[in-house]
């Protein structure tokens, strides 16, 4: 079963039998800094990191399907997830506080299929 | 195929008793289209409102835009499968109300719906402040959930332009215009010394509220395929989509893409207009691999000698793209891209989320983070309460004065992917 790094409440209690879900109350990209620990160990990524048409820092939940399985570090895969982390560390904008279900009902849904 | 395109010219949109096509102006029976748009009942209320172009007038949150259209003198409908039957268009006689067109606005998500300014600055940066808009705003019933709003938002836009388009099918078009492809072998008989260029179009279809459909089928859930460009022009490509407004297709831009009419333009006279590929831009990696491993296949199988690929969205979509082109650049098919950029308000950053050496060639719509002041407009169509949480708006934007600060991101169509503006640099 694979690993589904999250932050989405919605995520938390519905996605059981699909993923080996590890939710933690964290910021975005604090999920991508985890899914990056995964990375460097070996694991692949089967979601893209900036999936969403958001830009970096716009919605407050992040949701990474990873593989439990770790192999040799891919490099087309670090670079992925440290441009991503590089662009979410440059974005300035406060963590949104309207729309908040929205923004979860996009990011499971990138997930959930 | 062959299809012949009448273009109605509208010089104006006006309520009126009857709705009717009269002397290039649209007039338009506001109670039938609310009728009509009141037949699903998971809409509670619709207002109507007409935006021209040079009127100091603000439309927001914009969803889509469309062209009415009808197909005439045969059983083919505009928007086939999603609104029309099933039936391949592409074919035969379309009218066009060229000049107008018909905006649908509702804030779905709250954040991914987009802004057109009819007169100012904005304005030059959408080609619908040029367009006579037929606005529809809608109100949801109460909680109704997003994904249901945005069907029912899609739909109606769809209704209301079919009906408009339809009272362009005894009116005597203004010009015609023919486009005609011809299958492999005829076209290299007919221009044999013409190099054969094809076209890759990405679609967006990153899953809810980011689906772009075809024929009436969710792009995500397809194989990469062909499509005669002519079936684009009658409907047969829809946005459903509430991705950055600024680089996301309309329905009106499939409708007018501009790559399909520039390639019509050189065909049989530059070059002959082998062929379009649709391809999607899914989230899952390996839906990535394959789509882009058949896009290569595709443009092999077709001999190519040449692709323009165009790109809709941004950040994930960039690693499509790159895997697009270089793997159709491997097989031995040299690429043009079109883009465009994220490139920080100075335009000094990293402009793709993803680049790869084999994309020499780029076109760019533009640096979507640049920054544009918009002055205080006379009058407010929609809502301007999400104007701070859209994409490419931000906290406190809105000034004293009334004007307010945006990223071009949350203009409708200022960094088109597609080329649709007149933007250029030097």
């Amino acid at each position: 079963m694979n690993i589904l790094v999250t932050n989405n409440p919605l995520c938390k209690g519905r996605l059981g039998n699909l993923y080996d879900v590890r939710f933690s109350e964290v910021s975005a990209l604090e999920i991508l800094k985890c899914a990056r620990g995964f990375v460097h160990l070996g694991h692949s990524l089967i979601t893209h990191p900036t999936a969403g048409g958001l830009p970096p820092g716009h919605s407050p939940y992040k949701s990474i399907v990873i593989t439990a399985e770790a192999t040799t570090p891919n490099l087309a895969f670090i670079n992925a997830i440290e441009h991503t982390i590089a662009q979410y560390e440059k974005s300035t904008r406060p963590e949104p506080k309207e729309h908040l279900e929205d923004f979860a009902a996009l990011d499971f849904a990138l997930v959930c299929k | 195929m062959k299809l012949e395109v009448g273009y109605i010219d509208i010089k104006d949109v006006q309520f009126s008793d009857t709705s009717k096509v009269a002397a290039g102006v649209l007039y338009v029976e506001a109670e039938a289209v609310r009728k009509l748009v009141l037949e699903d009942a998971r809409i509670a209320d619709i207002q109507l409102d007409i935006a021209r172009p040079g009127e100091s007038v603000r439309i927001a949150p914009v969803k889509d835009v469309i062209e009415p259209r009808c197909k005439v003198g045969s059983d083919l409908e505009i928007f086939p499968g999603m609104l029309g039957k099933v039936k391949t268009v592409g074919n035969g006689r379309t009218h066009v109300l060229r000049g107008s067109a018909v905006v649908t606005c509702g804030a779905i998500v709250g954040f991914q719906e987009g802004i057109i300014d009819m007169s100012g600055p904005g304005a030059a940066y959408t080609p619908f402040s040029e367009t006579n808009n037929l606005v529809l705003i809608f109100t949801p019933k109460k909680d109704l959930p997003q994904h249901e709003y945005e069907q029912a938002l899609r739909m109606a836009g769809f209704k209301v332009a079919v009906y408009l388009g339809d009272l362009g099918r005894e009116v005597t078009p203004d010009c015609v215009e023919t486009y005609e492809t011809y299958g492999m072998l005829k076209a290299k008989e007919m221009y044999p010394d013409l190099p054969r260029v094809g076209y890759v179009q990405m679609l967006q279809t990153q899953g809810l509220l980011h689906d772009t459909y075809v024929y009436g089928v969710d792009m995500k859930n397809s194989l990469t395929t062909m499509i005669n460009p002519t079936e684009v022009m009658d409907g047969a490509i829809v946005s459903g989509n509430c991705v950055s407004a600024c680089d996301k297709n309309t329905t009106y831009h499939h409708q007018n893409n501009p790559v399909i009419k520039d390639l019509f333009a050189k065909h049989g006279k530059e070059l002959i207009f082998a062929g379009m590929i649709i391809t999607n831009e899914n989230v899952f990696l390996m839906d990535k691999e394959r789509s882009s491993d058949w896009t290569a296949k595709l443009c092999a199988i077709m001999e190519f000698d040449g692709v323009v690929i165009t790109q809709e969205g941004f950040g994930n979509p960039d690693t499509d793209l790159m895997m697009n082109c270089k793997k159709v650049e491997a097989v031995g098919v040299p690429t043009v891209i079109v883009t465009d950029e994220y490139a920080g308000r100075d335009g000094t950053s990293q402009s793709l989320a993803d680049v790869d050496i084999a994309a020499n060639a780029v076109v760019t719509g533009g640096n979507a983070n640049e920054v544009i002041t918009l002055p205080k407009m006379d009058k407010v169509i929609g809502s301007l309460a999400e104007v701070d949480v859209i994409a490419g708006g931000f906290e406190n934007n809105t000034l004293a004065d009334g004007s307010i600060v945006v990223e071009l991101q949350a203009i409708i169509g200022a960094t088109n992917e597609l080329g649709f503006s007149r933007h250029s640099a030097r």
